[in-house]
């Protein structure tokens, strides 16, 4: 080697980063550059001459001596001109991963065999890292409470955790390749093209609320994640899927519901049963002591009556009378009662107070997939109010809404909040159920007028007389056949503020 | 004639213009009738070989229409009782049948419906 290039020799040896080992065809070690002693922590001078072996572990050792011996008298080639990764064995008899690269040349008529190697130790320590936590990730979804799937974009199953086998009752085995439909209700078919839909726009479904099959037939509350899968090139190609089983949860909300509905139930019944009997059996004797004295009096006055029954016939009468008198006070005294009930109001932020009656009505009711819309004037001044009864009426309104409502497609509750001038404030309750008929809304507010085969209709008319007895008003507002809605007037009590304005305007 | 036997309607009621009312009712019709305001006050002063008949009045203090119902029939007192409630129930009802109420009408009754009654009821005792 001569010059400038024994000089380039050097500068490539010196600078390259992998390293480099030159040997001769028995394995005897001609060059070996910097890199090398960092990777083998041999010093040259304790490595050149020897055979190459000193620097293969162990159980490759003879095998790599066989390789060499072997392409010297066959030409067969194990490596050369080819990449593999093997193992290093270090000064210190540690090992460890290389990518080798070998390639034949000549020097002075002799062949030689020059290396390329390259360090994998940290590569090895991160693909083992990848491993790891591939392997605790595909923990997670094996112990995971909720089903974990994954389909293809035109809805193939590729992938099935323990807890989808659980919930759906297919094994792996058979749900892995089918559609997935499988998992779909009939009638819930369409869904699924939505669901595929919003994929393709790349949106991501969290939490939607509905129902699937099992194997066996048996429909389940579930609530569903999905999110698309996509390719290295940010094509989506699939979904996963997370399924929770909300079975138990929703037969929860459902038992609860129901029980809400027959304790409102009792309640009305009981407000009602005792009222009604009070008023039946306060009201009754008066009015049957009346039609006793109408109907003696009549008998009386009926043919020809002598001075004597003409005289008993008024009294009959004058008796009638004293009882209409009675039947009177006990309606006076049942009018004063009511009142009495509502008198203790206080100043209340009627938004906050309608908010919370609004998710008192609707608990329970998640799975009709409500849109409720809220419109509330900040600016309202607190009004006062019994804030139970208030709630009671809003409660009693929203709930009669959304039983309104359950038989139509697109379920939307709208309340609105707002100033009506100086004195009044207004509340709207918007539905978008079938709306009132003419013979239902010309009695809404009477007791008894239902449109609900089991409701004692006697809510609106509590409503009313709760309203009423706030100095407001409440009425049905013709809707154009679409959705029911109620305004509710309440009076602003006058404030310091409101003078001061009215001084200075 | 009913009241040619000499027999009178009874009417236990503790509300005074109801009773009131139809003794006036029942004597416009030509119908005798005695009123009591309270149980006790009837049981001990009804006479047995004039009673016709007895209205009835099912809520009252101190003894239920029932329970008079069936002091009358321990002692062996047979006229026929017509029940007037308003606050029936089948079970009441039944109760009262099975006591030997002659029929339970509702509050406030027909008058027509129970003057016809009582002219039954009283034709039909021997």
């Amino acid at each position: 080697m001569i010059g400038p290039t024994d000089q380039l020799f050097d500068v490539v040896m010196a600078t390259a980063v992998d390293g480099v080992i030159v040997i001769d065809e028995r394995g005897g070690i001609k060059a070996y550059n910097p890199a090398c002693e960092k990777l083998f922590g041999y010093a040259p001078g304790e490595v050149l001459g020897r055979n190459v072996s000193m620097l293969v572990p162990a159980p490759q050792r003879s095998e790599h001596d066989g390789h060499i011996s072997q392409y010297r008298n066959t030409g067969e080639k194990h490596i050369i001109g080819l990449s593999r990764e093997v193992n290093g064995q270090r000064k210190d008899l540690s090992t460890f991963p290389m990518y080798l690269s070998v390639g034949e040349g000549q020097l002075d008529g002799a062949r030689i065999f020059v290396g390329i190697i390259h360090d994998l130790t940290a590569l090895r320590a991160e693909t083992a890292q990848h491993g790891e936590a591939s392997s605790l990730l595909a923990q997670i979804v094996r112990y995971s409470d909720d089903a974990i799937l994954s389909k293809t974009i035109d809805g193939t199953i590729t992938s099935w955790n323990a807890a989808a086998e659980r919930i759906f009752g297919y094994s792996a085995k058979e749900a892995v390749g089918k559609h997935i439909s499988i998992l779909i209700p009939d009638r819930l078919l369409a869904e699924e093209a939505e669901i595929l839909a919003k994929l393709h726009a790349g949106e991501e479904i969290r939490h939607y609320e509905t129902v699937r099959r099992r194997r066996n037939g048996e429909e389940i509350f579930v609530s569903l994640s999905v999110a698309p899968i996509k390719d290295g090139d940010g094509h989506i190609v699939g979904a996963s899927k997370t399924v929770r089983d909300f079975s138990e949860k929703r037969r929860a909300e459902i038992r609860t519901r129901e029980l809400q509905d027959q304790l409102a139930h009792v309640a009305r019944l009981t407000e009602m049963g005792q009222m009604s009997a009070a008023i039946a059996h306060e009201m009754n004797q008066p009015l049957s002591a009346i039609m006793n004295y109408v109907r003696a009096a009549q008998r009386l006055l009926a043919s020809d009556p002598m001075p004597r029954q003409i005289q008993t016939a008024r009294d009959a009468m004058a008796k009638a009378a004293t009882q209409t008198g009675r039947a009177g006070t006990i309606i006076r005294h049942l009018r004063e009662f009511m009142e009495k009930r509502s008198i203790q109001q206080s100043p209340e932020d009627i938004n906050a107070v309608i908010e919370e009656a609004v998710g008192l009505a609707l608990v329970g009711t998640a799975q009709l997939k409500i849109r409720v819309r809220l419109d509330m004037d900040p600016q309202l001044p607190k009004l006062r109010i019994n804030k139970v009864q208030i709630q009671q009426v809003m409660v009693n309104l929203v709930r009669n809404s959304i039983d309104a409502m359950a038989g139509v497609e697109r379920r939307e509750l709208s309340l609105r909040t707002e100033r009506l001038g100086p004195d009044q404030a207004r509340i709207i309750v918007r539905d978008s159920g079938p709306g009132l008929s003419p013979e239902i809304f010309s009695n809404l507010f009477q007791p008894f007028v239902t449109s609900k085969l089991e409701g004692m209709g006697i809510g609106l008319n509590i409503c009313r007389s709760i309203v009423e007895a706030h100095g407001g008003r409440i009425r049905a507002l013709p809707g154009n056949g679409s959705g029911a809605t109620f305004e509710i007037l309440l009076p602003v009590p006058p404030t310091p503020e409101d003078g001061e304005n009215d001084a200075a305007s | 004639m009913t009241g040619g036997k000499g027999r009178l309607v009874y009417v236990l009621d503790d509300d005074e213009a109801v009773r009131d009312s139809l003794c006036f009712l029942l004597t416009s019709h030509g119908i005798a009738c005695e009123a009591f305001g309270s149980p006790p006050e009837f049981l001990g002063g009804f006479d047995p070989a004039r009673a016709g008949c007895l209205v009835l009045d099912l809520h009252m203090p101190w003894l239920s229409g029932l329970e008079v119902l069936e002091k009358l029939r321990s002692r062996g007192v047979t006229m026929p009782v017509i029940v007037v409630s308003g606050r029936r129930n089948s079970a009441s009802d039944a109760a009262l049948l099975e006591a030997g109420a002659l029929i339970v009408l509702n509050k406030p009754v027909d008058v027509g419906e129970l003057l016809a009654l009582i002219r039954a009821a009283m034709d039909a005792v021997p």
